[in-house]
């Protein structure tokens, strides 16, 4: 792993939700992690922050993130970030029979543990898989 | 006669007397004939003698006509007196009449008949000068004659009244007499059948004749005690009577038939309206079937109507809860998310080594993922999500499935028999979507054979009505003769206690320990069958266990 933590942005409208993986990604030592519980300021914050991922929720209030993904595609500064959607909207058979992609997109199905977290982060950010969780 | 008596004796001589009497009492008793002579003189009769017989026949003595000479006339019945006088003028002209019979009032009373022979006497010149008669009593043959002719008239007059016909055949000439019934009830007129045996037999219907034959011989030969047979007779219009003959044979001191005798009833009426009796039963029988049919067809789609009935509320409620489970799962996973979440931070920053604590977040970690389960396969009762179907085969697919949990069938010590069906057609279906289906049977039947078995599975292939337990309104979407294949998995397990059975599919049912099932495995099971257009049965096998199969409509063969 490089010495350089990662950054990564987590927007979903569950605060309990963004705080705990921010919590527990940070104490892995190798993330650095902004968390936004709206899209407005998840689109706010992404041009300051300069994200290397954003986790995405995919059921939000005032912006849903299939609209937000397209946002932050269409706008220079993130266009190349890749994106990850964290969701309850597809089934974890549906995401495992379609290798992780739904649409083509990368998809984690809600409720994920750390571990599946970790392994999706660093199988997108082409990162050599980790092994700092153990075998949990 | 001159009889001298000596008397000797008074008492032996009237003896003697007595003995004569009686002896003239029964010489007279026997006699039957007597002689009278008259004499003519100029064609006219002069005197009239009658023999000692006459007392016999007429009841008259010699000495009674003597003394009348007109007795003979008057003791004429008077109907006939006219033809005994011509007869007398007759002899008187020197004529020979024939012997006259006629009747007489005897002296007791009785009308007596008599048979009266005269025998003219002429002198050289050829003049009747006498005749002799001879009177014969008759009586008693003109008695039988009379009983013989009413008896013949008595018998015609009950054939000619009877509708039967009668037959009447010398055995030993051939000769048969055929009544004039006899032949017109085969629509004959007397002289178109012969009297002979042949007559018959000619018109005999040959399906009968040897019967006929068998049955005449046999009563002929003393083995049937009587005869009576049923047989068929060709009409002169071509058509066949049915008649009933019925014979007594006459037979020779030595028991040999000699002639034999009896009558033909026309059984053709009586027949036609057994037949006609007999078809009618048959078609009263026919159209009750036919009611009965009729009527099982509608007590089956009655209960064809009525399980679909249910089936069509069952559907509403697996739609109604796959709709309620599709709304709250989203609002259930982000709960269950920051669980997981939490759990996990804290299982990596407990203070020291606390088995008790790691337990406790084990259990947690494992509702989280229970209360995942259940919403995973709420979702899938909610509907067709990402169905995609492929033309696959099968048998890979069971294969695919065993694998997925063969860790699990290792565990259970169960032993696996599959008998795949190597020509199964290939079907079209969604192969993530059926292999859940697979595993979800599987699984049920390890957890319904905790303490060892067997699992079978199988597949097989066919038409649509060769298996006639899979009917019913289940099956609706299936045609006799669609090409199908079936997939069979059998456990020999406990069963389902038959009360639960039309419960299996609801949603939330089961019959498993709290916390080993969701009661929603089967439900999704069938909603994804439903969703190939297929069907599931589920039912206690015979000899213990559960067998579940699976219907699905093959796919037609590809032609290269």
């Amino acid at each position: 792993m490089n010495n350089e933590k990662k950054r990564i942005l987590v927007v979903d409208d569950e605060p309990s939700i963004t705080r705990l993986l921010k919590l527990n990604l940070e104490q892995t030592g190798d993330y650095l992690v902004q968390t936004e519980n709206s899209s407005k300021a998840a689109l706010a914050a992404a041009g300051e922050f300069r994200p290397d991922l954003i986790l995405l929720d995919v059921m939000m209030p005032d912006m849903n993130g299939g609209e937000l993904a397209a946002t932050f595609q269409a706008s220079p500064v993130t266009k190349a970030v890749p994106i990850v959607f964290l969701t309850a909207a597809v089934t974890k058979e549906e995401v495992r029979v379609r290798r992780g992609l739904v649409g083509g997109l990368p998809f984690l199905a809600k409720p994920v543990n750390l571990h599946e977290v970790v392994g999706c982060l660093e199988r997108h950010l082409g990162i050599p898989q980790s092994s700092a969780l153990g075998s949990r | 006669m001159n009889t001298t008596f000596v008397v000797e004796d008074p008492s032996r001589a009237r003896q003697a007397l007595k003995d004569v009497e009686q002896r003239y009492a029964r010489l007279l008793a026997s006699v039957t004939d007597y002689v009278y002579t008259v004499t003519v003189a100029q064609g006219r009769a002069v005197t009239t003698s009658h023999g000692p017989g006459c007392e016999a026949v007429t009841g008259y003595t010699s000495a009674e006509f003597d003394a009348d000479p007109f007795l003979w006339y008057r003791m004429i019945c008077s109907e006939d007196r006219p033809v005994v006088t011509t007869q007398a003028e007759r002899v008187l002209k020197g004529e020979v009449p024939p012997p006259l019979e006629h009747r007489i009032i005897h002296k007791d009373g009785r009308l007596c008949w008599i048979r009266n022979t005269p025998v003219p006497h002429k002198d050289e010149s050829g003049r009747p000068i006498a005749y002799d008669g001879l009177v014969s009593d008759i009586t008693e043959r003109k008695r039988a004659e009379l009983a013989l002719r009413q008896s013949q008239e008595r018998l015609a007059l009950v054939i000619e009244g009877s509708s039967d016909g009668v037959w009447d055949w010398d055995l030993v000439s051939k000769e048969v007499y055929f009544s004039t019934r006899w032949k017109s009830m085969l629509g004959y007129a007397d002289h178109e059948v012969d009297d002979h045996f042949s007559a018959w037999e000619r018109l005999v219907h040959p399906d009968d004749r040897e019967r006929a034959q068998a049955r005449l011989g046999a009563y002929l030969s003393g083995q049937t005690s009587t005869y009576e047979l049923e047989h068929r007779l060709r009409h002169k219009d071509g058509s066949y009577r049915w008649i009933l003959a019925r014979g007594v044979a006459l037979r020779d001191p030595a028991g040999k038939p000699v002639r034999m005798a009896g009558s033909h009833l026309d059984l053709t009426a009586r027949k036609q309206a057994e037949e006609q009796l007999t078809q009618a039963y048959a078609e009263l029988s026919q159209h009750e079937a036919a009611l009965k049919s009729a009527l099982q067809e509608l007590q089956t789609a009655n209960e064809e109507l009525q399980a679909t009935q249910l089936q069509l509320i069952q559907a509403a409620k697996l739609e109604s809860v796959g709709t309620l489970a599709a709304g709250v799962a989203h609002e259930v996973k982000n709960p269950l998310q920051t669980i997981l979440m939490g759990l996990d931070y804290l299982a990596r920053n407990l203070p020291g080594d606390n088995d008790n604590l790691t337990l406790v977040l084990t259990d947690m970690r494992d509702a989280v993922n229970r209360a995942n389960t259940i919403i995973r396969e709420l979702l899938q009762l909610s509907g067709p999500r990402d169905f995609a179907l492929k033309v696959e085969d099968l048998n890979s697919l069971v294969e695919r499935s065993l694998w997925l949990i063969h860790s699990e069938i290792v565990a259970s010590r169960i032993t696996m028999v599959c008998k795949l069906d190597a020509e199964l057609p290939r079907v079209r279906l969604d192969r993530s979507k059926m292999e859940q289906v697979f595993i979800n049977l599987f699984i049920n039947a390890l957890q319904a054979m905790s303490q060892g078995g067997v699992l079978t599975v199988a597949t097989r292939h066919g038409r649509f009505g060769e298996d006639r337990n899979l009917t019913g309104p289940a099956f609706a979407q299936f045609k006799p003769g669609d090409p199908v294949v079936m997939a069979e998995v059998q456990d020999t397990g406990g069963g389902i206690p038959e009360a639960d059975l039309p419960k299996i599919f609801d949603p939330f049912f089961t019959t498993k320990p709290a916390g080993v099932g969701t009661g929603l495995g089967l439900s999704v099971v069938k909603k994804i069958m439903d969703l190939h257009g297929g069907a599931i049965d589920i039912r206690n096998n015979p000899l213990g266990g559960v067998l579940v199969t699976l219907i699905l409509k093959a796919e037609p063969e590809k032609k290269l």
